[in-house]
């Protein structure tokens, strides 16, 4: 296992690409809870009246909220580390390199366990980062911060976790069929809008709602459900949903089992 | 001992049968070389002995061992062209194939010192000359001081200094008792360091054999040549000249009973009267031997 880890290493600690998106990934990262702080300052000091009840009360950073508003921000930004993977494995197979792998000694099974290590060990690299990126500002800014409040909510960030997985995965999969970096991205970010498409069809359309919420990428934005309707006094689940999550995890499942189907069976 | 043994190996893509029942053995020590023209199965052979291609039936056998990944991790090979990771160094690359073969990284020096690399270390892979990226294909294949050396089209667009290094260097590996197995439609080439071959057409395997078994044929072929004008009338007249040809440039090309040879022949000329300048015994290359295989089995 450590071994197939150090060799995906090896494949990018050289690589452009690798450091470009996941750089560019930790300034987003960062950046937006700063961005969201300087827009929520302007707001209240600037839009609303002294007198507004609702100064200082838009809680972003508050603990327990924070957990569910990070990790829903940030699930909007994983295309570019999808991308990372969908460059990482469709390389191995414009390249060559994949074949070359399997002619050196390495069976398909390892190739895989290499990939998917590769993937469950960024996301949770990155999960672990989001954790502690809310903890830090949680302890700047929150008005709370007793350990109870604090951790409370706190599996948003394994859901978050989840989402990436999934999310990881499905590249791998595009990557597998598409075989070529430029085209597979391109394909990748298609591919979130072409589902949002057919799941406004099949949901208002076709009426079948369920069927539109279990579509792969549906199936994991939905894990962490959309936090700031609240504020607007509507409702929304501040809570991972159970049947969110077995969906979301039978689709890590199949895209597992999917992949390593594809790089058993195919010829290389 | 049989470095690679196949049994009724087969691949078929669709309809097309691009490996069919090939049964080859390969001993150990010798150079070997796998013939065929250009779509003939070669590459699609050394792609399923190597766990590239999924054989539709057959099967093959490792220094007796069997076809475990691992058993090839003590191979080295390079099939079609050099494949690297093109804004990796020499070094960068070479330490991914070490840790998938196991071996120490102190082996990456040794290596591109061998194939004259050592000083380009350095540099990226898509800055090398097709003939310097050949060298660290074979580098790479010799990292695990591999027990049989594969090499496919190893000489394919080099110039003829690329040629002549890559033919060195394959004739040292081989002197150190390794065994290769050489793919190739270059000829000459093949003749140059081979020892054993095989020919495949159209997915077939049609012909196994040795390289210094083709310069023996039935009949000796003799180049000759006199300024005297008598010369065809005296071969004419030679019970043991089954054949006679002439030449564009005015000389005779004779094919001799199984029992004469040139010496022979050059005794018979001068008797007549006749002395040549030019007496050349021919004998048959590879590349007739290999196109006189394909013929007869056409």
């Amino acid at each position: 296992m450590i071994r197939l880890i150090s060799i995906e290493l090896l494949k990018l600690k050289p690589a452009r690409y690798f450091w470009i998106l996941l750089v560019l990934f930790f300034v987003i990262l960062v950046g937006i809870p700063i961005g969201t702080y300087a827009l929520g300052s302007w707001i209240t000091n600037n839009v609303m009246p002294d007198e507004s009840p609702l100064k200082d009360i838009i809680p972003f950073y508050d603990f327990a909220d924070i957990w569910q508003n990070f990790t829903f921000l940030y699930q909007y930004f994983t295309v570019l580390l999808s991308s990372l993977i969908v460059i990482n494995v469709a390389q191995e197979f414009s390249l060559q390199t994949a074949r070359q792998n399997v002619i050196d000694g390495m069976s398909r099974g390892e190739f895989f366990k290499g990939k998917f290590l590769l993937i469950l060990s960024l996301a949770a690299v990155v999960s672990i980062v989001v954790f502690l990126l809310c903890l830090i500002f949680g302890l700047m800014y929150s008005p709370v911060t007793d350990t109870h409040s604090m951790f409370m909510n706190v599996e948003f960030i394994g859901a978050y976790f989840l989402h990436l997985v999934h999310d990881f995965l499905l590249a791998m999969f595009v990557a597998l069929l598409i075989r070529r970096t430029g085209i597979g991205v391109v394909v990748l970010i298609f591919y979130g809008w072409i589902e949002q498409f057919a799941a406004a069809l099949i949901e208002y359309a076709a009426g079948l709602p369920f069927l539109a919420s279990i579509l792969p990428n549906a199936a994991t934005k939905v894990l962490i459900h959309s936090p700031f309707n609240k504020y607007a006094l509507s409702q929304t689940f501040t809570y991972i949903r159970w049947e969110d999550m077995a969906i979301s995890i039978a689709w890590i499942i199949i895209l597992i089992l999917l992949n390593r189907w594809i790089i058993n069976r195919r010829d290389l | 001992m049989m470095v690679l043994e196949t049994k009724q190996l087969t691949k078929h893509y669709g309809k097309i049968k691009a490996a069919n029942e090939i049964n080859l053995q390969i001993p150990e020590g010798c150079v070997f070389a796998i013939l065929g023209p250009n779509g003939s199965g070669k590459s699609t052979t050394l792609g399923m002995v190597l766990g590239a291609t999924q054989p539709t039936s057959g099967e093959f056998t490792w220094f007796g061992q069997g076809n475990d990944h691992k058993i090839r991790r003590q191979i080295g090979a390079i099939l079609e062209r050099p494949i690297f990771y093109p804004s990796f160094t020499a070094t960068q690359n070479l330490k991914i194939t070490a840790r998938i073969k196991e071996v120490d990284n102190n082996r990456i020096n040794e290596v591109l010192k061998l194939v004259g690399l050592y000083e380009r270390r350095d540099s990226n892979f898509k800055t090398y000359s097709l003939g310097m990226k050949q060298r660290l294909a074979i580098a790479s294949a010799m990292l695990c001081d591999p027990k049989v050396l594969i090499l496919d089209e190893p000489t394919n667009g080099l110039d003829p200094q690329g040629i002549a290094e890559i033919r060195q260097l394959i004739l040292e590996i081989a002197e150190s008792g390794k065994t290769i197995v050489l793919a190739s439609h270059l000829l000459d080439e093949v003749q140059k360091v081979c020892s054993d071959f095989c020919v495949l057409r159209s997915g077939r395997l049609i012909y196994q054999g040795k390289v210094e078994d083709t310069g023996e044929t039935a009949s000796v072929e003799v180049e000759v040549k006199s300024p005297q004008k008598e010369l065809e009338l005296a071969l004419n007249e030679l019970a043991m000249v089954t054949e006679l040809r002439q030449e564009f440039d005015g000389g005779f090309k004779v094919v001799l009973n199984e029992d004469a040879n040139a010496h022979a022949l050059n005794a018979a000329l001068f008797d007549k009267g006749i002395t040549v300048d030019h007496l050349v015994t021919h004998r048959q290359t590879l590349e007739e031997k290999f196109l006189e295989i394909l013929k007869n089995e056409a």
